[in-house]
């Protein structure tokens, strides 16, 4: 769109984006003021005098100077005009036309630089950290790390980690966590991928104090095939992670043990199903212990019935396993080893809808490589 | 309805006036509250914005002003919306952030949005040369730093 001029007399001035227009009535102005000769001659013509022809030039410069918009250095290099001018002056134009944007840039108010970094996924935030130091100290903020963390707060992921076989690393790969709109449809979910490696033979486990704004890893070390602390049967061992302290809940029975712990709306269930662990498309429904009080040790039971379309959805042959439950009321299950196609179905035992997504973008699968599935994954990019 | 056909003049930096109509103005937080505080003179001097630009936004907010008050057939419009967005943020980088300071200047919510996000989706995927060169930003990493910082950011650089 070239839509908007700015008249100057008869003419308009040059802005960045009316170049196409400008030119050719810039070239009328010269000719009728007998000043085209420097925009079409290369060289100085023979029999002018070196004076004339400089003054000539310097006319046919000011002109233009006159008619260019001074918000917005000109596009001038890309006129070809062979106005005879110092290097300095021609080394001067292109640097200021060149650093106009990081000017502008560096123009915006701070809050608005941190709300448009703030909408990049961590990968690029990690990246442009490289880009330059003063990127690297706005990226690195209290106010930017802090609302980039909000915002990952406000639209949890699902993050995947794909174990290589027989080797200590793991590729992660993360992607929206898919809604439940209309049940039956197929979205399709890219994922993006990042790598990272582990540590063998350890347990570990992330929490995060949202008083202290901690994260906090507890790691427990196997010695002598035993969990070196505490080993407790008929037990759920928590770990406080603002105080770091231990306690422990009892089950209610030995049948609790083949179960899934998950955070079911804020507290701690444990899913059970008729096939351990997982479900299959001829499964029509699974029991889930609730802790209702800690100090109690108080557990209460519930019965979710699969809705009949669960048959139709659920590809036969993957075994569902238990991912968690989202603030959206869906249960979200994933399958740990894949086949080429990777699958996460999402019900919604309010609406009674289930709906499979394909996660693409984590390439092929070979059947040995275990797929393990998280929820409500946050970025933060304090820590990268 | 004598109050919707009321026209409004905002005057550019340049002191070029442009009329619009009070609907398209009160699409500028910053005029709305003017009105809204008794400052009803026709016009209103637009100072930090050049013509070019408040062409643009007055373009951006004409249209969106427009759509608005179409009545029903609201998936459609929304889609042609979204299609008009996407065509009018399609402008080259300093025009871009020309447009994405008047609009936190004027406080156009839905242009100030839609700037930002389309700076952030050229950013997303490029290389931190990529990103140098389209800003035009200075490396001012000696080799020695810079390999530092990409050690620790390497994970950001595998596929």
């Amino acid at each position: 769109m070239e839509a908007t001029v700015t008249f100057e007399g008869d003419m308009f001035k040059l802005t960045t984006d009316n170049f196409s227009y400008w030119k050719p009535m810039m070239e009328d102005h010269f000719y009728c003021k007998d000043l085209h000769e420097p925009i079409i001659i290369k060289d100085k013509p023979e029999g002018k005098d070196d004076k004339a022809w400089e003054i000539l030039n310097r006319k046919a410069v000011a002109v233009i100077r006159l008619m260019k918009k001074q918000a917005f250095p000109s596009t001038m290099t890309s006129w070809g005009l062979n106005v005879s001018e110092s290097p300095q002056t021609i080394r001067r134009r292109r640097s200021s036309r060149l650093s106009a944007i990081d000017e502008l840039l560096r123009k915006l108010p701070i809050d608005l630089i941190i709300e448009i970094f703030s909408r990049l996924p961590s990968k690029s935030i990690a990246r442009c950290r490289c880009v330059s130091k003063w990127w690297a100290s706005v990226l690195l903020r209290p106010d930017f790390t802090e609302l980039f963390f909000t915002k990952s707060l406000a639209r949890p992921q699902l993050l995947f980690a794909r174990q290589k076989e027989g080797e200590n690393e793991a590729i992660f790969f993360s992607s929206p966590q898919p809604n439940n709109p209309h049940h039956d449809s197929s979205p399709i979910v890219t994922a993006i991928r990042h790598k990272r490696k582990w540590e063998p033979d350890m347990r570990t486990f992330l929490g995060y104090d949202p008083v202290e704004k901690q994260h906090k890893v507890l790691a427990m070390i196997r010695q002598d095939d035993r969990v070196a602390e505490h080993q407790a049967s008929n037990m759920v061992a928590c770990f406080d992670v603002r105080s770091e302290k231990y306690n422990f809940v009892k089950l209610m029975g030995r049948e609790m043990l083949d179960a899934t712990l998950i955070n079911f709306q804020g507290k701690l269930a444990s899913v059970r199903t008729p096939m351990r662990y997982c479900l299959s498309e001829t499964c029509t429904s699974f029991e889930m212990w609730i802790l209702e009080d800690p100090e109690k040790h108080e557990w209460s039971k519930r019965i979710f019935n699969l809705p009949p379309m669960w048959k139709d959805i659920v590809v036969a042959g993957e075994k569902l396993y238990f991912v968690g439950v989202t603030a959206t009321n869906e249960f979200v299950f994933s399958v740990d080893f894949p086949s080429d196609i990777v699958h996460v179905y999402c019900y919604n035992f309010v609406k009674e809808a289930i709906t499979r997504v394909e996660i693409q973008g984590m390439g092929m699968f070979k059947r040995c490589s275990k797929l393990f599935t998280f929820l409500n994954h946050v970025e933060d990019v304090k820590v990268i | 309805m004598s109050e919707s056909n009321k026209k409004i003049s905002l005057i550019s930096s340049e002191g070029e006036a442009f009329e619009v109509s009070e609907a398209v103005a009160r699409e500028f937080e910053i005029v709305a509250h003017m009105l809204e505080d008794g400052c009803s003179g026709s016009s209103i001097p637009i100072t930090t914005v050049d013509s070019n630009i408040l062409g643009k936004v007055i373009e951006y907010c004409t249209k969106h002003v427009e759509v608005g008050n179409v009545e029903g057939n609201s998936e459609k419009a929304e889609k042609d919306l979204e299609e008009f967005d996407k065509r009018f943020i399609a402008v080259e980088m300093n025009t871009l952030f020309s447009l994405i300071l008047a609009a936190n200047y004027l406080n156009v919510k839905g242009l100030l949005n839609i700037g930002c996000q389309k700076v952030a989706d050229t950013i997303k995927d490029m290389k931190p040369e990529e990103v140098r060169s389209i800003f035009n930003i200075e490396n001012d990493y000696t080799p020695a730093e810079e390999e530092v910082v990409r050690k620790e950011n390497e994970w950001a650089f595998q596929p």
